[in-house]
Formats: structure tokens, C-alpha cells, sequence
């Protein structure tokens, strides 16, 4: 039995709606306009060389007493986690009852070249820490990482236990080499000496093609036709939009700390291996005790569930959860699932432990 | 075969329909242009006029709109291409007697033809022609080239198509010269420019020669998974169920590539080669901007490393002088006494601590001599001790040689 049960016509007339739809698109998205990230009600409290900490306004009367500091990754922009109205995490934390404080790292340039991974953890990350902390007359806060920005939690935490409450790692790697790491594969026989030595910093175009590459056929094709069926709503397809500025809004990477980073941690597996060392100290992981909730995505692509999940033998937390997210590494942060499932946890998680 | 298949409709020239159907588009669509659609001999028409259409109508998209939907295009035309082959299918189809060595027979046909439409695209991929595997085969490389041509006086492609086979006995006869003169020297870079350009085109060489056997892999895994389907009894109805058929095997049969040994090592390669490449560029703008007393790369690098250093002691020291102003404060209130308790609790706590160690160091001095004194003693009596243990000791050794 032959499996195509159609005919030339039907082709036809399928590629002729695909054309209206595309026609009509162009519509759509020429009266899109603007597009606009970013909803909660933020201040600027610390400004730091391109950092700037940030402190969103609670929802609530009185909060969770110790603030809860978000560290985002090097990578993409820290908007993603509060994208929009009901796609935002941070919506979900304030409305958790938490008092919420985030890191911007900026749009670093040449002249931030030689900032290292000191720099930015035993540097910016504990300044952050010591503002929040002198604010609120604490000497410990609540921290949660975002991916690369988990991993930056996680050696500031071993560095720092004496001011982290509580640590939220969200899709972190910890594990640089198990077997589903495409992203680790690629780089483990890449020259990064030389590649920083040449470019300098690293292009955030580079890292955006490096991603895209990891699944080419779905994330150069199949994304755009899938597209074409939302373009007859305005809304959908400005959420479609908003999440390709995203996508594409790559700062550029600071050449040492990349060099670092990627020495380290994807070449070296050195976090779980106990050889990285940030500045003059050592990181070992298993010097943490404190409580521990670990979130990551169960189909991930980026950062695979097996890499995250490896912090549980690192660590020595007598206190350590794991949550398992049925999505993807951004579905996490943006997805409707997401907004009922994690928001909510974490703060239950933190209230139980304050 | 379907039943559907039986009206006349099979008679239909295929490429007269699509510009039948076309031309109804284009009296539709207000963004059409007037010109006549000339194209390239033997491409797909509706590609062709959908490049005619986006030319025309791109200019007049918003800002950061255009690049997003020629992405879209992309898409399109690897839409045109499979909505082509596959009604030339099932037109065959409908030709054939029904036996299962058939269709198959035509279905291979049919994917022979898709394999030399999409791979031999490939190397028309920087024309945009490239379609589906053109565009995801280019992506590291073009990624590569255009990092490479943003940070260099020459334009990334500006050696793309000097490639080492039509390089191969140029620079054979050049590279075997050794330099002689006073410009023995700039000889000799470029020879090694030379060198490593001709290197880093042979691992190009390489991978595309990976990503398109990655790509008829795709092609095979699709064909064998129809004839999976058709042996399960599970149907295809649509265009669309075609694409996403192409796009699940396309990423099937490259993770499986990528996921090996081979293509970690094979993309290192690739970087490191074209690294290296820009790198011996860099060095001899580096030396042409040495030579006219100009800013280098390497000055600045330095330049910039010293920045970060004093930088980074600059805000230690800040946050010292803080901590310090912090606790002269804290002192200040608490002597004054007019601090809150609990500057005035650390404060005195700060004093306390600060009297002990004042009172220990003082107790030190007055009491050395009694210290001395006191070690003395203490070391003859644990002497004595030791020399109690030990007559203990010979004590036992006597009782156990006994």
C-alpha cells in the first residue's frame, strides 16, 4: 500500500494557502511594530562598570524577609525571564511573594576584554550579594542561577557559603561531558587559546550560529514554516517575534572569561572534577551545605537533564531537591506550564526554609 | 495508490499549473511586480517568482522584519521543491501497475533526483538557492567566514574561491622558494598565509563532504522510512507531513554524525584552521602598523590587560577603604554612644576584642622573662617525663627481652 494519499492538485492547493498566508503575513508583521520586553516594575540599585543589579518591586505587602538574587548567564539577555505578561518568571517570583533582585550583565566591548570569571564571581556577583545584604541588614540571601548563571551560583557558593540561605540552580550545567552534550562536543577539540588570542572577544553572532547549529533542520527550517501558520494572529505572531529579538539579542562574550569558562569547564570538566579554580581559591563543590533545589528541563538540548543532575553527588547539602521541568531549556522560563509549575515552587521551596 | 488518484488530473502538466497558478497570485497580489519573471533555466517557478516577489516587496518591511522572513523564504522554496517532486511522484505513481517493486522502483527514482536537487544545491547555498540543506550546511562555515571578516581588513570570502585544487601548482612552485633578500622576511609570511589558507580550504573541503553525506543519509532514511510506513499500512496526507518527514530524518542522520568522535575532531579542525589563518593576518597588519608607528592589536591587548589589573586592585582597595570607614564609623557612634544597639553591640564588641589582644600583647611583654621562665620548667619537666617514659620504655624492653 502506497502511504501518499493525495494527490498533485491537493499539493497544490496546500502550497497555494502556504503563499496566502505568507502574503498575509507580511501584513501582520509590518503593522506589528514595536516590540516590547519586559513587564515588571524594576530600579536600578547598583551600577557597576556595564552591570547594573536590579531590584523589581514586590507584589506583595510583605515579602519573603531575605531577597532572592537572580544571577543570569553571559549568554542572551536577562529580559527572557520576564518576557512578557503571563510568560514571565519573575511576574511568578513576585507573585510567589518574593523579593526579587537580578543581574544585567550588559553588552560588554573590547574594552572589557580581559574582565575574568574572578571578576565577574568573587567581583561583581559578591558586591551584588554585599549591596543586597547591607540593604536588608542580612548576612545571607536566597540565590537563584540561570543556566551559565547556575553554574557562576554554584562556584560563588563555594566560595561564599557564609552569605548564601539558600541555592536555585535552573538548567545548570555541572557535568561538561555526558554523552548527549552536543554543545560540549563541538568545543572540546577547538584551539581556544588561539581562538581568543585572534578574536578577542567572541562575536555573539558566533555563539547564536553555534546554537542554531545544534539542531539546524528544526531551528533553521521547520521553526519558520511553523511560523507561517500563526501569522493570520497579530498576537501569536508578535509572541513568535518577540522571542526571535531574544533569540538573536547576543551580547558579545568577554574574551577571557570565555577562554576560561570553556577551558575549565567544557574542556576540563573541571566543576565536577574539583579543578577550577576562581582567581587564587579553589572551587569544591563539596564544600556546600546549604539547602539545595535543583531545576532542569527534561528535554533540554543545551544543557542536558544527565548534566544538571550530576550536582547531586557533588555537593554535601543535607538538604537537596531536584525538580524535573517537562520542557525545554527556554520553555522553562517562558512556557504556560512553566508559569504554574516553577514560580510557585521555588517560592514554597524558599518560604519553607526562611 | 490512494483512490483518490483517478481523475483526470493526472494528465496535468505540473510546471504549466504552477505558472497557471501563478499567474492567478500575481493578479491577486498588489505586491507583484510588473516586470516578466526571467529565471535561471530549469529552476522550480514558483521559487523563481517568489524571488522576484520578496525583491519587491522586501524594501517596503520594517526594520529587522526582512532578515526574519527571508528565512521564511528559505523555507518556501524548500516547500516549492518537495511540492514539485513529490506530484511528479505521485503522477508516476498513478502510471505504474500497483505492485509493491514498483512504486518502490519510482520512489528511489524520485529521491535520486532529490538528492542531486538538494546536496549539488549546496554549493549554490551563498546565492540563496541552497534550500533546505544548503542553508544548514553553510551554517558553521558562513559563521566562521563572517567572525573571521569582522574583525579583518580583508573580507571573509575575499580566497573563496581560490580552492586548493586550482591552487595546488601555483602554490607548490611558490611555497618550495625559500625568501631571499631583505625581503626574505614578508616572503616568508606569505608563504605561510598562503600555507594556512590552503589548509583551512582542505578542511572545508572536508566538512562539506561530511555534512553532504550527512545529507544523502537524510534523503535514505526518509525513503526507507516511507517504505516502513506503507508496509505498516500508516498514510501521509499532506505536504506539510512530507516536510516534517524530511525534517525528523534530517536531524536523525545528523546527530548521528555529530554525536561521533570524528565530527568533534573534524569541526576543531575547521576552527582552528581558519583561526589560524586570521591570526597570521593579524600579526602582519600588526607588523605594517608597527611599521608606521600606529596603535597595534598587541600594544592594545597590553594596554587594556594593565587597565583591567589596576581596575580590579582599584576596587579592592575601594571596598576596603569602605569596610574600614564602616568600622570607624561604628566605633565613632558607640564611643560617642550615641549609635543604634546594634552598631553600638559591634562596636563594642570590635573594642573588646581589640583590648584583649592590647592586654595579651602587653601581658606578653611584662610577663616574657615568667614566660621564658615557665617554658623552661615546663620543658625540663617534660623532659623529665620523656625520660620517665623512656627508662618506662627500657623498663619494658627489659621485661620483654626477658
Amino acid at each position: 500500500m502506497i502511504p501518499f494519499q493525495m494527490r498533485p492538485d491537493e499539493i497544490l492547493h496546500e502550497v497555494n494557502q502556504f503563499n496566502a498566508k505568507l502574503a498575509q503575513g507580511i501584513n501582520t508583521l509590518a503593522e506589528i511594530g514595536d516590540i516590547e520586553v519586559g513587564v515588571s516594575k524594576k530600579t536600578p540599585v547598583y551600577q557597576e562598570d556595564k552591570m547594573v543589579l536590579y531590584r523589581f518591586e514586590p507584589h506583595v505587602k510583605k515579602p519573603n524577609p531575605v531577597p532572592l538574587l537572580i544571577v543570569y548567564a553571559l549568554v542572551n539577555r536577562p529580559y527572557m525571564a520576564d518576557l512578557q505578561d503571563g510568560r514571565s518568571m519573575i511576574q511568578g517570583l513576585l507573585n510567589a511573594g518574593l523579593d526579587v533582585y537580578l543581574i544585567d550583565w550588559g553588552y560588554p566591548d573590547s574594552a572589557d576584554r580581559y574582565l575574568t570569571l574572578d571578576d565577574y564571581i568573587n567581583g561583581y556577583i559578591d558586591r551584588c550579594v554585599d549591596v543586597i545584604c547591607k540593604e536588608h541588614k542580612l548576612k545571607k540571601i536566597n540565590i537563584l542561577g540561570i543556566c551559565q548563571g547556575g553554574t557562576f551560583s554554584l562556584c560563588y557558593t563555594a566560595l561564599h557559603q557564609d552569605k548564601v540561605k539558600n541555592l536555585i540552580t535552573t538548567v545548570t550545567p555541572v557535568d561538561f561531558h555526558t554523552k548527549d552534550d552536543l554543545l560540549s562536543k563541538m568545543v572540546r577539540n577547538v584551539d581556544v587559546d588561539l581562538l581568543v588570542d585572534t578574536m578577542g572577544n567572541i562575536p555573539g553572532e558566533l555563539l547564536n550560529m553555534t546554537y542554531l547549529s545544534l539542531k539546524p533542520f528544526r531551528l533553521v527550517g521547520q521553526k519558520y514554516m511553523d511560523l507561517v501558520n500563526l501569522l493570520d494572529d497579530k498576537e501569536q505572531a508578535k509572541n513568535f517575534m518577540r522571542m526571535e529579538k531574544w533569540i538573536f539579542d547576543s551580547p558579545d562574550q568577554v574574551g577571557e572569561a570565555f577562554r576560561e569558562f570553556t577551558k575549565l569547564f567544557y574542556q576540563g570538566n573541571g566543576l565536577v572534577k574539583g579543578k577550577v579554580n576562581i582567581g587564587d581559591h579553589k572551587v569544591d563543590l563539596e564544600n556546600i551545605t546549604v539547602p539545595i533545589l535543583n531545576i532542569y528541563a527534561a528535554s533540554d538540548h543545551l544543557v542536558p537533564p544527565d548534566s544538571s543532575k550530576a550536582l547531586k553527588g557533588c555537593v554535601s547539602s543535607k538538604d537537596y531537591t531536584e525538580l524535573e521541568f517537562p520542557g525545554g531549556h527556554i520553555g522553562i522560563y517562558v512556557s504556560g506550564k512553566a508559569q504554574k509549575m516553577i514560580p510557585p515552587t521555588v517560592g514554597q521551596w524558599l518560604d519553607k526554609r526562611t | 495508490m490512494s483512490h483518490k488518484n483517478t481523475d483526470a488530473f493526472w494528465n496535468t502538466d505540473w510546471m504549466e499549473q504552477q505558472r497557471q497558478y501563478l499567474e492567478a497570485w500575481q493578479a491577486f497580489n498588489q505586491f507583484m511586480p510588473k516586470s516578466p519573471v526571467i529565471g535561471k533555466k530549469d529552476t522550480n517557478p514558483l521559487t523563481e517568482a517568489m524571488e522576484y516577489w520578496w525583491k519587491s516587496v522586501s524594501p517596503t518591511m520594517p526594520e529587522g522584519g526582512t532578515e526574519f522572513l527571508t528565512k521564511m523564504m528559505e523555507q518556501g522554496k524548500v516547500y516549492y521543491i518537495l511540492s514539485e517532486q513529490f506530484s511528479k511522484l505521485l503522477k508516476n505513481f498513478n502510471e505504474l501497475s500497483k505492485t509493491s517493486e514498483d512504486w518502490q522502483s519510482a520512489l528511489n527514482d524520485q529521491f535520486e533526483e532529490l538528492k542531486k536537487i538538494f546536496v549539488h544545491a549546496q554549493g549554490d547555498a551563498k546565492e540563496g538557492v541552497g534550500g533546505m540543506f544548503g542553508a544548514w550546511q553553510m551554517l558553521p562555515i558562513d559563521n566562521l567566514q563572517r567572525a573571521f571578516s569582522s574583525a579583518s581588513v580583508l573580507p571573509g570570502d575575499f580566497l573563496e574561491d581560490l580552492k586548493p585544487e586550482k591552487l595546488q601548482k601555483v602554490t607548490d612552485k611558490f611555497l618550495s622558494i625559500p625568501g631571499v633578500g631583505y625581503t626574505r622576511e614578508s616572503q616568508e609570511q606569505i608563504q605561510e598565509g598562503i600555507r594556512l589558507w590552503n589548509n583551512y580550504q582542505k578542511v572545508s573541503m572536508e566538512y562539506n563532504h561530511a555534512m553532504a553525506n550527512v545529507s544523502l543519509k537524510a534523503l535514505d532514511t526518509m525513503r526507507d522510512k516511507i517504505i516502513r510506513m506503507a508496509e505498516e499500512g500508516k498514510e501521509i496526507h499532506s505536504l506539510r507531513e512530507i516536510y516534517d518527514l524530511l525534517v525528523d530524518c534530517g536531524e536523525e542522520a545528523y546527530a548521528e554524525f555529530t554525536y561521533t568522535k570524528d565530527f568533534s575532531d573534524l569541526y576543531g579542525r575547521l576552527t582552528n584552521a581558519l583561526m589560524a589563518v586570521k591570526h597570521h593576518g593579524r600579526n602582519i597588519v600588526d607588523e605594517m602598523l608597527g611599521a608606521l608607528n600606529m596603535p597595534t592589536r598587541r600594544g592594545m591587548n597590553t594596554l587594556l590587560k594593565r587597565h583591567q589589573d589596576m581596575h580590579r586592585e582599584s576596587k579592592d582597595t575601594v571596598r576596603k577603604i569602605d569596610q574600614l570607614q564602616d568600622d570607624v564609623t561604628a566605633l565613632k557612634r558607640a564611643m560617642n554612644g550615641n549609635g543604634k544597639d546594634i552598631n553600638r553591640k559591634s562596636a563594642e564588641l570590635a573594642i573588646k576584642a581589640k583590648e584583649k589582644a592590647t592586654d595579651k600583647h602587653k601581658a606578653g611583654k611584662k610577663n616574657g622573662h615568667r614566660n621564658a621562665l615557665k617554658k623552661a620548667v615546663a620543658k625540663n619537666k617534660s623532659g623529665k617525663t620523656a625520660g620517665k617514659r623512656t627508662t618506662a620504655r627500657k623498663d619494658n624492653m627489659i621485661v620483654i627481652k626477658i
